[in-house]
């Protein structure tokens, strides 16, 4: 995917879908997550701060408010890193799209109970980025750089 | 081949002194040096994939490895921006809304969605503070008695309500308030019978399909001039903390009383006082066992401001308003006088700046409203006369919690929850009532109550006797025919 050292339109486009990526999770954070019942109106952002506000702590303890921020936060480091070709940013993706679908597994089933109908741009949006995420995944080892 | 250091093409020859491709002189050094090699040194940023190089594209190596550098400083600097605006939300919760209107919209709108996170953004914190136990203990009971959708408890998944064309108006209370007049919009409910649970199923079955459509869709403004007469008696009061605007329901319960009271609530009600650079001095007990008589020193003041100073200050801040008026109120009293003695408590600290005080034992006595009374608490008996030679005598009444009662709420003691403030200790009203709301819904019997509610419906009602419809009292020798079982047997 390199020639002599150089990236090739390829790298480039495996770079903009990491980047890609990182976004879809980090936006999902800001939007409202399901289409009807619990976040439908509010974003996990949202839900986080009410969570580490200690205002429904018998409901969720605080550490569930910060567990909230970590796809956001993973997103935004694989946006920042999606040009480098670094092993420990490779090793990077491989973890983080393991946390991004634990993630999502838990909060679509907690919200929605994997109901499509009640899925809302958040959880199509961190679903997305999943697919994208693995996609890439799959695409750097099958290619034959890897 | 030597490369353009500034956009990485090729030069023709190695003698070339401009670049063909973007016409830059050409740098000696490095257009004499070779292609570009692979780095031997680690960067921070490394836009080499590691492996073997695949065939060479069209794209010229060097102008790639520039774009990358480009889009990689690009997506650095957008994700540090996302960073900030992550760090902002973090360090800076925007709870409430910008505007009152949208406080009790957001608010109104995510109740009909259930989104319960939205709804308590747009309460005022400092009165829903604690809630939280009070529902938790009430879904875990629901869902344990068989009462909910599923195992979680939620009592609604089954009911979808959909609140649209909201119109609401404002009239502004001063800078720090506003009430928000419900107007208009239309409510839609619909029930998924196989997700009610089978209690309600049963009760859904009976309203009959006229009540069912009638669900669907709901004319707001019809139901508020068919209820009230008008469009302008249905309000939430809005209040304005750290410049976001929030649902208050204590104001807009104040100014329910107020408008009942037939006062003024633009002048009787004072909303800069929402404001906590107005708040009192907090009157506190440097032992918790002393808060109690903290509380009952300020009530003996007859000042409302010294009342509100020994309760925390979030759970007053809606109070505030009214204090004009309750401070008139209480002008028009003889006045209060009481002491505590004699005090037998036990103190359990409960973390988060938090205890409670177990009372065992003690006495409150002096004037209410210009009347002598006493009072001795002893376990869960209340000792009550109104002069202290009655103590014991046929004047004096003695009122304990029933045991049924101990026994169904769990209440077998008598408490007031203390919060630290300012260094020292005060009675927390709120934090009291929800303790008691939560111990009770844990200790109370759904199962039975359940059973009971069952049987009184399938069985009907008896002939001949009252039974309620829509609040309202009927009796089937005034209205014959009209009764359920009646309707139900044709």
């Amino acid at each position: 995917m390199t020639q002599n050292g150089h990236p090739t339109a390829l790298t480039l486009a495996l770079s903009a879908g990491w980047f890609t990526t990182g976004a879809l999770w980090f936006v999902q954070a800001v939007v409202p997550w399901t289409a009807t019942g619990s976040l439908s109106h509010s974003s996990t952002i949202d839900a986080s701060a009410l969570i580490r506000s200690g205002d429904v702590g018998s409901l969720a303890p605080t550490f569930a408010g910060w567990l909230l921020l970590m796809l956001p936060a993973v997103g935004l480091v694989l946006c920042a890193s999606a040009f480098s070709m670094h092993r420990v940013t490779q090793a990077f993706r491989v973890l983080a799209a393991v946390a991004a679908l634990a993630v999502s597994v838990a909060l679509t089933h907690y919200l929605t109970g994997f109901r499509i109908t009640d899925f809302g741009p958040g959880a199509l949006l961190a679903w997305l980025g999943c697919v994208t995420g693995t996609s890439l995944l799959a695409a750097s080892v099958l290619l034959p750089s890897s | 081949m030597p490369y353009c250091s500034h956009c990485g093409a090729a030069s023709a020859t190695p003698d070339q002194r401009f670049c063909q491709a973007c016409g830059k002189p050409l740098d000696a050094a490095a257009a004499a040096s070779a292609a570009p090699a692979a780095p031997t040194a680690p960067e921070e940023i490394d836009y080499q994939y590691l492996g073997a190089p695949t065939a060479p594209t069209d794209q010229p190596g060097g102008g790639g490895r520039r774009l990358a550098k480009v889009l990689g400083a690009t997506a650095v600097v957008a994700a540090l921006a996302g960073g900030a605006f992550l760090a902002y939300t973090v360090f800076f919760d925007r709870a409430g809304a910008g505007t009152p209107e949208d406080a009790v919209t957001q608010m109104l709108q995510a109740v009909a969605d259930q989104d319960g996170v939205e709804a308590l953004r747009m309460l005022n914190p400092g009165e829903t503070e604690g809630f939280d136990d009070v529902y938790d203990s009430l879904q875990k009971k629901v869902a344990d008695a068989g009462l909910a959708s599923d195992a979680d408890g939620k009592v609604l998944e089954a009911v979808s309500i959909k609140l649209t064309d909201l119109k609401v108006d404002v009239s502004e209370r001063g800078e720090n308030a506003a009430r928000v007049y419900i107007k208009d919009g239309t409510l839609a409910v619909t029930v998924d019978e196989d997700k009610l649970p089978e209690t309600y199923r049963n009760l859904y079955d009976e309203m009959d399909s006229d009540a069912r459509d009638q669900l669907r869709s709901i004319d707001i403004s019809e139901v508020l001039q068919d209820g009230f007469g008008s469009d302008d008696k249905v309000f939430l009061t809005t209040i304005k903390q750290d410049g976001r605007w929030f649902v208050s329901p204590i104001a807009t319960a104040g100014e329910y009383i107020l408008e009942s009271e037939e006062l003024d609530p633009l002048t009787a009600a004072d909303f800069d006082k929402v404001s906590e650079e107005n708040a009192p001095k907090p009157r506190t007990s440097k032992d918790p066992q002393g808060a109690l008589a903290v509380l009952v020193e300020a009530i003996s003041t007859d000042s409302v401001e010294n009342i509100f100073a020994a309760l925390p200050a979030d759970e007053v801040a809606a109070l505030r308003p009214f204090t004009d008026v309750l401070q008139d109120q209480l002008d028009g009293t003889n006045g209060t006088d009481l002491q505590v003695s004699d005090l037998d408590t036990d103190f359990k600290d409960l973390g988060d700046d938090r205890g409670r005080l177990t009372i065992k034992h003690g006495k409150l006595s002096g004037t209410i409203d210009g009347e002598e009374g006493y009072a001795t608490l002893d376990g869960t008996c209340v000792e009550s006369s109104d002069s202290p030679q009655d103590e014991g005598d046929s004047g004096t009444t003695n009122d304990c919690i029933p045991d049924e009662v101990k026994d169904q709420t769990g209440i077998d003691s008598i408490w007031v929850i203390l919060h630290q403030a300012d260094g020292g200790w005060q009675v927390d009203p709120r934090a009291t009532v929800i303790e008691y709301a939560t111990r009770a819904i844990d200790n109370f019997d759904l199962d039975a109550f359940k059973d009971s509610f069952s049987q009184g419906f399938s069985d009907g009602f008896e002939e001949g006797s009252s039974y309620y419809e829509g609040g309202i009292e009927i009796d089937p020798d005034t209205y014959p025919g009209s009764s359920p079982s009646a309707r139900a047997g044709g």
